[in-house]
């Protein structure tokens, strides 16, 4: 956990009362925000099971109803977590740069009439093609929902990527500004050249952004096609380009918000270890790889699509099995050695980035097996890919931002942890979690399609496998209650005293 | 296949969950962390990863499901996919006949131990063609995308009816969405249909 030789130390940034209490109010709101929308869509992800164990009738939920639901789960999650980690990530960042509150200001205000228009076109106009809206089904409503839903579907996600770009570029901005941008890749460190001390967090939320702003490109492309085919230009869309655009964006948007989870860790488990995680050369040569290999790895959701050249099919495996790598050998071993031996101050924000880590890791093996282009023959669109990415966010991403969303408002209201309280809400929250995805991987196992809205007779071990999570997921749902009493009133207090 | 990547998964997430175990659990008898061992480590397991991602994807990369241009199959059938069926036929499809619900098409029978080689594409939102065994496990799959012909590439070993699944959703009736292949000996002759 060295250094690099003769590094120097820039100096805490110093904000003024007034720029603290302004940006603690702004981070409270977020927190507001990932309260009250974490169980609400938590409950559409239990409406959707309760429809494929037929608890729920088919006439209660209709198919247009449930794939409109599914599409608000799925995208309100993405972005839930997402706006979730970049307001934990710009806590952090204030040590180090200064930000701007307006580009904060325009993201909350861009992310709440995003998420409102969201809501008005799925769950009042039915607008339901899942969460990746692949085309030309984003753009066939077939008499299911009336084109109002698709241009206002469309206008969330124009104003959710520019308002969450003015947000990235601002962070990016000012990480450059203060360090440039060769020493905030930690370029010096591989070279063994002297520089700047650089925190691994900066780095590493240095990577995110860029390759959150490349996926971004991806999307601002795939908008300009869906405009111009909407204007009358039938042609100048194309099926599979639209796919590689969006799976672009959308592999490139889940794998970040992935990465600055663990930024934050980087940042926050040192403290309760009392050890330090310093940059070094393995640190940055491993996230300068992972930075060209996520990107390359995207290949790997379009492996039945047998029109893509062979070569890149290959290309993708072998850069999905290549960016686990570095991430394995320096963030997962780096985070065990943090804790070996060490006097753990073991809290609800240290256990759950601690176990978020360990999600994170079973993720990956769920998500390494489905990026194998024999085995996805048989996984792609199973219940096997929801299984792996709702355990790289739920018992993941989503436990490291918890947790150390936890820690802030423990901070800033100054009230003390109860114990006891602590570990049941992470325990039932990881036992129901855990529970919920391994009914995911047993339907992914037993060949049950995923994003079906009832299961027939040849895949009838669907219905049952989704009774079983729904008792899993109301495990769950008791600890997030929990822990939305704990986060919920030190938020209120924090609050008051800013 | 798939009883295997659930069994590797489970293993790999017993060793995980072990491991962070026996780490977090350490803290019963703190010490400082000693470097040497943690830099030999280090060393150890990023030698195993890659030898392991070394040896899997030696393993895994020749099988892979697309078709090898050197090999002629014994059998085309052409595939359309539109919301919520699909169409097989022995010729190609037109794409009037593809849009029209009331044009109903039909295949030869399929024989068991011949190499068929399926044309899929879709012809108003992208479908996903998906063929299960008998026993309700997924054998092969590629998609069903308009403007683009699929190549998929199966030998099925046994006469019986093989299901097929619309594996990408496609609409409203996605979950309805199926087709049945049904597979003669290589004996028989005698006209089969597939059904939608």
């Amino acid at each position: 956990m060295s250094a690099s030789p003769n590094s120097e130390a820039l100096p805490m940034v110093e904000m003024s009362a007034t720029e603290t209490r302004s940006a603690n109010r702004l981070t409270l709101f977020w927190v507001i925000s990932l309260l009250i929308l974490f169980p609400f869509l938590v409950l559409l992800g239990l409406t959707l099971r309760s429809a494929q164990s037929k608890l729920l009738p088919a006439d209660l939920l209709p198919a247009e109803r449930f794939y409109s639901i599914l599409t608000l789960h799925g995208l309100g999650m993405v972005g839930l977590w997402f706006v979730a980690v970049m307001a934990g990530v710009c806590v952090e960042l204030r040590k180090y740069i200064r930000l701007r509150m307006w580009a904060n200001w325009t993201a909350f205000l861009g992310t709440l009439l995003g998420v409102v228009l969201l809501v008005v076109a799925t769950l009042i106009g039915k607008y339901g093609p899942g969460w990746y809206f692949l085309y030309p089904l984003s753009i066939s409503p077939k008499g299911v929902w009336q084109d109002w839903a698709t241009y206002t579907f469309l206008l969330a996600i124009a104003i959710l990527g520019v308002s969450w770009s003015v947000w990235n570029i601002d962070v990016l901005w000012g990480i450059a500004r203060r360090y440039s941008l060769s020493a905030a890749l930690s370029w010096h460190y591989i070279t063994g050249r002297p520089g700047l001390e650089v925190p691994p967090f900066i780095l590493i939320v240095t990577i995110s952004i860029i390759a959150n702003l490349t996926g971004l490109i991806s999307a601002v492309i795939m908008l300009g096609l869906y405009g111009l085919e909407l204007a009358g230009f039938a042609d100048m869309s194309d099926a599979l380009l639209m796919k590689n655009l969006i799976f672009l964006f959308g592999h490139l948007i889940v794998n970040i918000i992935m990465y600055l989870g663990v930024g934050l860790v980087y940042e926050l488990l040192p403290e309760f270890a009392g050890r330090p995680w310093k940059n070094s050369r393995w640190v940055a040569i491993a996230w300068n790889l992972v930075l060209v290999l996520i990107i390359i790895a995207y290949f790997h959701h379009l492996y039945m699509d047998f029109a893509q050249y062979k070569a890149v099919q290959i290309i993708g495996q072998v850069a999905s099995y290549g960016v686990a790598i570095p991430s394995a050998v320096v963030s997962v071993y780096g985070a065990l050695a943090l804790v070996w031996r060490a006097r753990m101050q073991w809290s609800m924000a240290s256990m759950m980035m601690y176990l978020g880590v360990m999600g994170w890791c079973i993720g990956g093996m769920g998500a390494l097996i489905d990026s194998t282009i024999a085995f996805n023959t048989k996984f792609h669109n199973t219940l096997w890919v929801p299984a792996h990415f709702h355990t790289y966010f739920l018992l993941g991403v989503v436990l490291m931002i918890l947790g150390g969303t936890f820690h802030l408002c423990g901070k800033l209201s100054g009230l003390p942890e109860n114990l006891r309280r602590s570990r049941w809400c992470t325990a039932l929250i990881c036992a129901g979690g855990y529970g919920f995805v391994l009914m995911f991987y047993l339907g992914g196992a037993n060949s049950i399609p995923r994003r079906y809205a009832q299961y027939h007779e040849l895949i009838s071990t669907g219905t049952w496998l989704a009774g079983a999570a729904l008792v899993f997921i109301t495990v769950l749902f008791v600890g997030v209650l929990i822990y939305l009493w704990e986060t919920g009133r030190r938020c209120v207090v924090a609050l008051k005293k800013v | 296949m798939q009883s295997l990547a659930l069994v590797l998964f489970l293993v790999w997430t017993a060793i995980i969950v072990a491991t962070f175990a026996v780490v977090a659990r350490s803290g019963n008898s703190p010490g400082e962390l000693p470097l040497m061992a943690y830099k030999r480590n280090r060393v150890l397991f990023l030698s195993f990863l890659l030898a392991f991602a070394a040896v899997s994807l030696f393993l895994t990369l020749p099988d892979t499901p697309y078709p090898v241009e050197g090999v002629k199959p014994d059998r085309v059938v052409y595939v359309s996919g539109k919301q919520f069926a699909f169409k097989l036929s022995d010729k190609p499809i037109s794409r009037e006949d593809a849009l029209d619900d009331e044009v109903f098409l039909s295949i030869k029978p399929i024989r068991a131990g011949e190499l068929v080689e399926f044309r899929i594409s879709g012809i108003d939102v992208t479908h996903g063609f998906s063929i299960y065994d008998r026993a309700g496990t997924v054998q092969a799959q590629t998609q069903a995308m308009p403007g683009y012909v699929n190549r998929l590439r199966y030998q099925f070993s046994q006469s019986g009816t093989y299901p097929v699944l619309c594996f990408e959703l496609c609409g409203i009736g996605h979950p309805t969405m199926k087709a049945e292949l049904k597979v003669v000996d290589k004996e028989t002759a005698t006209n089969a249909v597939a059904s939608n």
